[in-house]
């Protein structure tokens, strides 16, 4: 039983904190323009729910902190309160606040309360100023408002409970619908029937048997009512009439009962004073049971007021997701790796056996162990807007603190990306971001100067390249101080003084572990740490990071991820004995390499269509010591913008590729990312293709340049 | 000689099933039972179920069962669902 409860309340923190991020998106929204009712119903139904759960739970504190939130939105719904910025600003923190609790108590720490103290005060005291002008005039406009036969209002209400035999092993107590029910008003009467509840062996301790029928008394619509019981629906059968119309309906109620719990029921209603329906319930009985319903339904639903409750009882669409536990997933993804190069092996001896039919059998499987890889790792995709949500949040925050004015622009919000991805890229990101608006956002003085619109602009994009995902966070701010940073780079000794650098590899500076070019500190960034964190954490991910950036018009922080990192599809080359796979979304084109060029010459570079292209022979660069082969190929990968050709003796085409990762022993080796299973079992190694083009057009550009690396380094070491 | 058995602390869905068993032996053992509520801390409607069972049950049997000191807890619950005219307790001092 505790597990299932705590199961339940794992699913309340969940659907709170998606409640909680959807009252925060909304809250962030209605800034920017004039608010809607659905947005308002909405940020109602947010606190509504999340109080309405916690009071199953018991947890009396959110509770009672809620009830008040709740309240406020309440009078927003109804136009008594106007949302402006600076309320929007309170129920942001209160929004905090209820974040802070459910935390606490997921956590199962002491909850902070008293911190919502002052937040309660503040909003008290809007909600009495807000209503303090119009103190007459809100119910005549909220009735004028609301012409909607739908928004029925009475002031006395039957209810009748019929609550399902399941819910108090769901761990719902009907008690406590009743006790959220004296939240909104006051329960005149209330009997519980208990005629179903059995004696003897037949009585299942923990099933409900109990009716409630009660008279409730509160100024409340229908709706409201109706969601008090939102939780409930299921099996259970519940009305809510108008307490006048009520006794018409007495019949029909009995009729769904069987003889004792009618009579019951009717006893109940006789105590609670309603008029004795009893001749309209003879008359139903005695029709025919299909006629009664038609009958007794249609003309009350038409008879415009009577809102006939069982028409709002349809639950909403069963929602389209599922939740699955991740590492279920993942052993999935794992199974399927697995099944890969099972499959890659059977293929294999089918060709060694030669059999035809065989063959195309496995390749019949292989095709379809490749749609299930793809549709499993499908599934892991999330989209990057996930990520992205948070930070109009944060630009709101930060930018504020800092007394600038930021707006946030993002686009590609629905870029997927693999959930492990997402889940890393929170913090770097957040860096950056943090970094544009304190470092790359000027203060208006110095926009103004520049002759820019006093509102920065940041951008966060994203989208698909070949095979990896880019994200993009730009700014318009005064871009990265190259000489700065090339002095503050110099002044720590990480570059010599004299040394001729690419704007694209001083930029890179930043991300040295240690370097800052703020000349003033503040408490958001610009402690130096941070940069070599982030890169090296897109590391991590086999992603890379770029900076464009020009003086007066902003930078850009570009950031390149692979698709996923589970398994890839792989271009399979062979260089001797030794196989290789190289990722089949950093190849453009293979070439044969021309015969001219077979030799390794001085010249290491081909010409491909007028374009120079450095190669690198990869026997020759692993010192395979294997003589090569008659005909050579060439492979072009890119990556990012440069290009390389890649000089093997053998292409042997697609496979798919599960990468496993090597042993730490082999963590620092620069041009190996990973390793993989053939079919034939043996071990593959993927070729870290970043890393091989820049080895081989540094290669290149050492042999132009007068001044190579070797010769700059030794300059720097003798004293000067 | 009728037996006295004590619920103390929380009752409810949580201790249900444990409850029920502890009642059901002691009916089928006891020719008269005596239930003190005054323990009680916590008290949902499972457990009122369970005593309207239990005076149920033992009426059927013809043992008598009877209900002692409700505490406020089970007071406060029983109020609130309706259930009070149901039940029908013995104050005693222990």
């Amino acid at each position: 039983m505790t597990l299932d409860m705590e199961l339940a309340l794992q699913t309340f923190f969940e659907e709170s904190n998606e409640l909680l991020s959807d009252m925060e998106r909304i809250l962030l929204d209605v800034e920017m323009d004039a608010t809607t009712p659905e947005q308002l119903n909405a940020l109602f139904r947010a606190m509504h729910t999340i109080k309405g759960s916690a009071g199953l739970f018991a947890l009396d504190d959110v509770v009672r902190f809620t009830h008040q939130v709740e309240n406020a939105l309440d009078h927003l719904r109804d136009g008594s309160l106007q949302l402006d910025e600076e309320l929007a600003g309170l129920l942001l923190r209160c929004h905090d606040h209820v974040k802070t609790l459910l935390d606490a108590l997921a956590a199962k720490e002491a909850l902070p309360v008293d911190a919502g103290l002052p937040l309660l005060e503040e909003l008290s005291a809007r909600l009495n100023h807000g209503a303090a002008p119009q103190p007459s005039a809100e119910p005549a406009p909220a009735e004028a408002a609301a012409p909607s036969p739908a928004e029925a209002r009475a002031s006395a209400w039957l209810i009748s409970l019929r609550l399902g035999p399941d819910v108090l092993r769901n761990g719902m107590d009907p008690a406590s619908f009743i006790r959220y029910l004296h939240t909104m008003g006051r329960i005149e009467r209330i009997e519980a029937i208990s005629v179903k509840l059995p004696a003897g062996a037949a009585f299942d301790p923990e099933s409900n048997y109990l009716r409630l029928e009660l008279i409730f008394a509160g100024e409340v619509e229908i709706g409201a009512l109706w969601d008090a019981f939102e939780f409930a629906r299921e099996d259970s059968r519940i009305h809510i009439w108008p307490l006048d119309e009520a006794p018409a309906h007495l019949a029909e109620l009995s009729g769904e009962v069987d003889a004792a719990e009618a009579a019951a029921l009717q006893a109940v209603w006789q105590r609670f004073g309603l008029p004795d329906a009893t001749a309209p319930a003879i008359e139903a009985v005695a029709a025919p049971a299909a006629v009664e319903t038609a009958a007794a339904v249609t003309p009350r639903a038409e008879s415009g007021k009577a809102v006939h409750a069982e028409a709002r009882q349809p639950k909403p669409p069963e929602s389209k997701f599922i939740k699955v536990e991740a590492g279920k997933l993942d052993s999935l993804i794992n199974l399927i790796g697995e099944l890969v190069i099972a499959g890659a092996a059977a293929n294999l001896m089918a060709r060694r056996a030669d059999q035809t039919p065989l063959v195309e059998a496995t390749l019949a499987i292989s095709s379809l162990i490749e749609q299930i890889r793809a549709g499993t790792l499908s599934m892991r995709m999330i989209q990057i807007g996930e990520i992205f949500n948070r930070f109009p949040r944060v630009v709101r925050d930060v930018s504020r603190e800092l007394g600038k004015d930021i707006q946030l622009t993002i686009s590609g919000a629905d870029t997927e990306l693999d959930k492990s991805m997402v889940d890393k890229l929170g913090d770097p990101l957040m860096h950056i971001v943090r970094n544009a608006i304190d470092h790359g956002i000027e203060d208006t003085a110095q926009r103004r100067a520049a002759g820019k619109p006093d509102t920065g602009t940041i951008w966060l994009n994203a989208y698909h390249e070949s095979g990896s995902v880019v994200i993009e966070v730009a700014d318009d701010g005064g871009g990265l101080r190259r000489d700065r940073i090339l002095a503050k780079a110099v002044e720590r000794n990480l570059v010599p003084a004299d040394a001729t650098l690419s704007d694209q590899e001083i930029f890179k500076l930043i991300f040295e572990p240690g370097f800052s070019t703020a000349e003033q500190v503040t408490n958001l960034s610009g402690r130096g740490v941070g940069m070599d964190v982030v890169r090296k954490s897109i590391e991590q991910l086999r992603g890379s990071v770029d900076i464009d950036s020009e003086p007066q018009l902003g930078s850009t922080f570009r950031i390149r991820l692979p698709l996923t990192l589970a398994i890839i599809d792989g271009f399979l080359v062979q260089n001797g004995d030794a196989t290789f796979v190289v990722p089949l979304e950093a190849v453009i084109e293979c070439i044969e390499l021309p015969p001219a060029q077979q030799q390794e010459g001085t010249h290491d570079c081909l010409n491909l269509r007028g374009e120079i292209l450095p190669l690198l022979h990869l026997s020759t660069f692993f010192e395979l010591g294997a003589a090569p082969g008659k005909r050579q190929n060439v492979v072009v990968v890119r990556f990012g913008d440069s290009k390389a050709g890649l000089v093997v003796d053998e292409l042997l085409g697609e496979y798919q590729t599960v990468i496993k990762p090597l042993g730490s022993l082999f963590r620092h080796l620069k041009a190996i990312s990973g390793s993989t299973i053939l079919g034939t079992g043996e071990v593959a190694l993927i070729l870290d293709i970043p890393s091989l083009i820049h080895y081989a057009t540094r290669k290149e550009s050492e042999r132009y340049s007068p001044d190579g690396e070797a010769g700059r380094r030794s300059r720097t070491g003798s004293p000067s | 000689m009728s037996h006295l058995v004590t619920v103390s602390g929380e009752a409810t869905i949580f201790q249900a099933a444990d409850l029920h068993r502890t009642l059901l032996d002691a009916l089928a053992q006891e020719e008269a039972l005596r239930v003190d509520l005054s323990q009680i801390t916590e008290f949902d409607c499972s457990a009122a179920q369970i005593l309207i069972w239990l005076t149920r049950e033992g009426a059927r049997l013809g043992r008598p069962v009877s209900l002692l000191s409700p505490g406020e807890p089970v007071r406060e619950l029983l109020a609130l669902i309706g259930l009070d005219a149901e039940l029908t307790f013995e104050e005693t001092a222990q």
